[in-house]
């Protein structure tokens, strides 16, 4: 067969080929991959680059610090402390088995429940997960001890809120709440990073842009399984800056005394402010709850319970409830007669313990206060008095000059959630679709009947009347203050009458709230008792002292306390006023600026 | 011996080329498993290893009398054939797809040793004066010699070892003598098939312009009648029952298909594949990142990179310019290979010579054509670079049957 061989080049022409049609097919295949790679490797070179760099290189954020908020005297009120987080590796899965049991015994978890939730949260994770947050020193440094017993386990650091003062204040201050995954996205622009705490309510949210500062940022290079290789020198980290601090108006001193005040059962709110400026020194809200709460890990039961207390611990008293304004309300009717000449101080006027008027309205006191000026008149929060003069002004006037003192419009205070209130007038009655008669104004002049205030709006009432029309805004933020302006076209002399009988509640034989005097000092205010349909009467007291120069304007309200006879609401604000003397002595509470 | 090795006709360009691919596929294993965990850290030292014994199969086929090739070749396709049945009569018993043969602590792949024997024993069957592919008749034995392996190997499943099959039959038996019309008219179905296959991106006019060239040529072909309407009979045939046979397949068979083809549809699995490595590959830019500095494929972001998607680390590290470096080393290989054909006298190693081009054009086109995005993801490995000792250890041996035939390329 070999030998059959030897001749087939002579005899068949046909069988050697020129090599070129076979070279020239391999270059073509060689060119159409040289082609592709061109296009990729050239052309697209800088598309294919990014995308490789956007996969490997990730962002992860640097927490900014939150800033601080201390009260007007530096005293810290919210702060960052460093906790301990215990991390567990997933590169270490494969010894769970040992490590996870172990690490719950050093922590003090039962084991079952723990592996449990070390599985949920190490699944599909390849990167230390937190599975113990804020753990106190103690647990962190047994676990230090043994990091050779459990592979994979690292203590870090984290930085949490911190409240020293506890529940002081907690209203104001408000709370820090982890993002949730819809918030995430939403606020992912704005540099949060998932799980990162954002203000929830108070200062805390009205500020969070002030507070949180701007993240930074690290840059990661990861592998295929997101596992941290290492920190990239490629790009050059984002630094951070750091949350503001804030000064709040809020006196911490007056604060206590006030929430020492309310003691343990009293439910109610309390707001005292500085009249010349609008600062609120005092705001507080009782029952409260301690922020602290918040900043650890808390528990759903934790939150459904402050949620579902029935004293609504978590609702701003001094800022979202509304009560009836009660006998206080009598001075805005002395005010709108004066004012619009329809009475004068010496103007006396009969009460016999009633008024008839289609039906009889009550005095509270059943004898009668026989003849009154108008001094006389707040002095003994007659009623009848303030019916008869009701009767005369009317509602349009009376509610012209509620609006005046800024009754049913919000305060503009640097919070969330104020409640506006509500001051009748035609509008409104039109609106709730009731026929305005003409015996309403009777109950709306002793602050009786649909008005609704708030212990805020009260405060601020307060402080109008003692600097005769300063029409001041109410701030909690130091830097927040403006300039206030006089309200137009409300006489000083007016304003002068009614802080008489203010005076005279106090300081006369025949006042209401003759308790609250002390010694050495002259407090004008008035008391009130708001009718409450589910149950026994809120009490409330205004004050605002020094008399000659006031520097403390107060409203305060003491829910339920109707048998106490005011005194309740009373003994509260002169609590503060006491202290408010002893940490004030020159009233400088103004700084002269 | 010497003498032999310093022979005037010796391909020194060949021997150079494959020490280059080889050096160049340990240093790119090397980094491809850089990232790695510890298991796989050294297996460019596995590497290294099999290519030194690859060298030294390389360099003892070329002492291989010819003869001696030219007399076993049928014997050693039925042996190779034997092996590869018995593989896949265990793989079913075993229950699984099974390519491997062990014997004792060697495994190797008997469809590796399947290409050598197949190339060896068509040369021997087309050197053949009778057998002379001068008619379609004559085409009856080529054809199984080439599609027995083909199917036991398909059906492993090895789409892309048994492509090779199917690209090395249409050269060699146009360099045994077939006329090109007839060759044309050969693989004229394969391409009516292709050009309207509704899975692939060909307008339906390539298809009814191909048609019209058929037609031409046949008109010039001077065929009989009956030839004629065979022909374009089965053209036809093809054209219309390919999409009529994807149109009658299941849903998931026939996205089964559509992935295979364009594998970017399916970003989780082959097409994951196809996404990174075309990062990789494209991220490299003109010059490369540099030696070891591929971190997209060290951080193990496109897997199989140190086998079937090793061109993807030589884009990265070397660039464009490395992998047209690449490129045409293997292209040398190829070219050595079909002027061998064409010098040597003996008709046997002529046609042999051709074969084995083919093998190495053909990987090189579908293994870096898949890297790149515009062939399928088959696994066929990239000759003498993809880690892998039968691939490596083939393909050695095939380069040794061109040395040799260079040094015979007088005999008869």
């Amino acid at each position: 067969m070999l030998l059959s061989m030897n001749s087939w080049e002579a005899e068949d022409r046909g069988f050697r080929k020129k090599p070129w049609p076979l070279i020239t097919l391999a270059l073509i295949l060689v060119a159409v991959l040289g082609l592709r790679l061109f296009k990729l490797q050239v052309l697209s070179w800088q598309v294919y680059l990014e995308e490789s760099d956007d996969k490997r290189i990730k962002r992860e954020v640097i927490e900014a610090p939150r800033g601080y908020i201390y009260d007007r005297n530096n005293v810290v009120l919210a702060e960052n402390r460093m906790s301990y987080s215990i991390t567990l590796d997933p590169f270490e899965r494969h010894r769970f088995n040992e490590t996870v049991p172990r690490l719950a015994m050093f922590l003090g978890e039962n084991p079952d429940d723990f592996t449990e939730k070390v599985k949920e949260i190490t699944y599909k994770k390849s990167n230390p997960q937190k599975v113990k947050r804020d753990a106190d020193f103690r647990l962190a440094s047994i676990v230090e001890e043994h990091n050779l017993e459990l592979p994979g386990v690292v203590c870090v650091f984290d930085q949490r809120r911190n409240y020293p003062q506890g529940p002081l204040a907690s209203h104001v201050l408000g709370y820090i709440g982890e993002l949730t995954p819809e918030e995430h996205d939403k606020l992912r622009d704005k540099g949060y990073y998932y799980g990162q705490g954002i203000g929830r309510s108070g200062v805390e949210r009205m500020y969070e842009d002030v507070l949180k500062g701007k993240n930074g940022a690290k840059f990661e290079e990861r592998n295929y399984m997101n596992r941290v290789v290492e920190i990239s020198d490629e790009v050059e980290p984002d630094p951070y800056i750091p949350g503001k601090d804030i000064n709040l108006t809020l006196d911490v001193r007056l604060q206590i005394s006030a929430e020492e005040a309310f003691g343990d059962s009293v439910i109610g709110a309390i707001v005292a402010l500085n009249p010349k400026n609008g600062e609120i020194l005092v705001m507080a809200s009782h029952p409260s709850y301690d922020p602290n709460q918040f900043a650890r890990v808390m528990t759903e039961s934790e939150y459904k319970k402050l949620q579902n207390d029935p004293d609504k611990p978590l609702f701003n008293r001094a800022i979202q409830a509304t009560y009836p304004p009660g006998s206080p309300f009598k001075l805005l009717m002395a005010l709108t007669g004066l004012n619009n000449g329809f009475t004068e101080q010496s103007k006396f006027s009969p009460c016999n313990g009633g008024y008839y008027f289609g039906r009889w309205y009550k005095c509270w006191e059943d004898r009668g206060h026989g003849s009154l000026d108008m001094v006389g008149a707040i002095e003994n929060s007659c009623n009848v008095y303030f019916y008869q003069l009701g009767r005369k002004i009317g509602l349009e006037k009376w509610n012209d000059m509620g609006r005046l003192l800024g009754i049913g419009e919000i305060t503009g205070i640097d919070l969330f959630n104020e409640e506006r209130g509500i001051l009748p007038g035609a509008d409104y009655y039109q609106k709730v679709g009731v026929a305005y008669s003409p015996g309403m104004i009777l109950n709306l002049a002793i602050g009786q009947g649909e008005t609704l205030v708030t212990v805020l709006q009260l405060a601020r009432y307060t402080g109008i009347i003692a600097m005769e029309g300063l029409n001041i805004k109410p701030h909690l933020n130091i830097e927040k203050y403006e300039e206030p302006e006089r309200i137009a076209g409300i006489s000083s002399h007016s304003f002068q009458i009614v802080k008489l009988g203010m005076r005279g509640v106090i300081n006369s034989p025949s006042g209401t709230a003759k308790t609250a005097r002390i010694p050495g000092h002259i407090i004008a205010g008035k008391t009130g008792t708001a009718q409450n349909p589910h149950g026994a009467d809120h009490k409330l007291f205004i004050a605002f002292a020094p008399y000659d120069d006031p520097g403390i304007a107060i409203a305060c309200v003491a829910e339920n306390a109707g048998d106490n006879i005011g005194s309740l609401a009373v003994k509260i604000v002169k609590q503060v006023l006491q202290d408010y003397f002893t940490y004030y002595p020159d009233n400088t509470v103004v700084k002269d600026d | 011996m010497i003498k032999l090795l310093i022979d005037r006709n010796m391909d020194y360009g060949l021997i150079l080329s494959v020490c280059v691919l080889m050096a160049v596929g340990v240093l790119m294993i090397h980094s491809a498993s850089a990232g790695d965990n510890v298991d796989s850290a050294n297996i460019w030292q596995k590497q290294l290893v099999w290519s030194i014994m690859a060298f030294v199969v390389m360099i003892s086929v070329v002492f291989l009398p010819f003869k001696f090739l030219y007399s076993l070749s049928y014997i050693f396709y039925g042996v190779c054939l034997f092996l590869l049945i018995m593989t896949e009569i265990r793989g079913t018993m075993g229950g699984g797809s099974e390519r491997w043969l062990n014997f004792g602590p060697m495994r190797f792949q008997p469809s590796e040793f399947m290409k050598i024997a197949t190339i060896l024993a068509l040369a021997r069957w087309l050197s053949s004066k009778n057998n002379r592919p001068t008619s379609y008749k004559k085409l009856l034995v080529p054809s199984l010699i080439v599609f027995l392996p083909m199917a036991f190997i398909a059906k492993q499943p090895d789409l892309g070892t048994s492509l090779v099959f199917f690209a090395i039959i249409f050269p060699m038996l146009y360099w045994a003598g077939l006329d090109t019309v007839r060759l044309f008219f050969l693989v004229a179905p394969i391409l009516s098939a292709v050009f309207s296959a509704p899975f692939l991106p060909f307008s339906s006019w390539v298809w009814i312009v191909f048609m019209f060239v058929v037609l031409a040529i046949l008109y010039y072909s001077r065929y009989t009648l009956q030839g004629m309407i065979f022909n374009i009979g089965a053209n036809i045939f093809a054209g219309i029952a390919t999409p009529y046979a994807f149109g009658k397949l299941k849903p998931y068979q026939q996205k089964r298909i559509t992935t295979f083809i364009n594998p970017e549809a399916d970003p989780l699995d082959s097409g994951y594949q196809i996404i990174n490595a075309k990062i990789a590959l494209g991220s490299g830019g003109v010059f490369g990142k540099g030696l070891g500095e591929g971190r997209y494929t060290e951080l193990g972001f496109l897997p199989r990179s140190h086998t079937d998607f090793i061109f993807s680390v030589i884009g990265e590290e070397f660039g464009f310019v490395g992998s047209i470096f690449v490129l045409g080393v293997i292209f040398f290989l190829v070219y050595r290979g079909i002027v061998i054909a064409s010098v040597v006298k003996n008709p046997f190693m002529s046609i042999a010579a051709v074969g084995i081009s083919t093998v190495f054009i053909f990987h090189m086109f579908v293994n870096v054509g898949m890297v790149a995005g515009i062939m399928p993801v088959t696994g066929l490995p990239l000759p003498f670079i993809s880690y892998g000792g039968s691939s490596c250890m083939t393909s050695a041996a095939l380069i040794g049957l061109l040395l040799n035939f260079s040094i015979n390329r007088h005999e008869y």
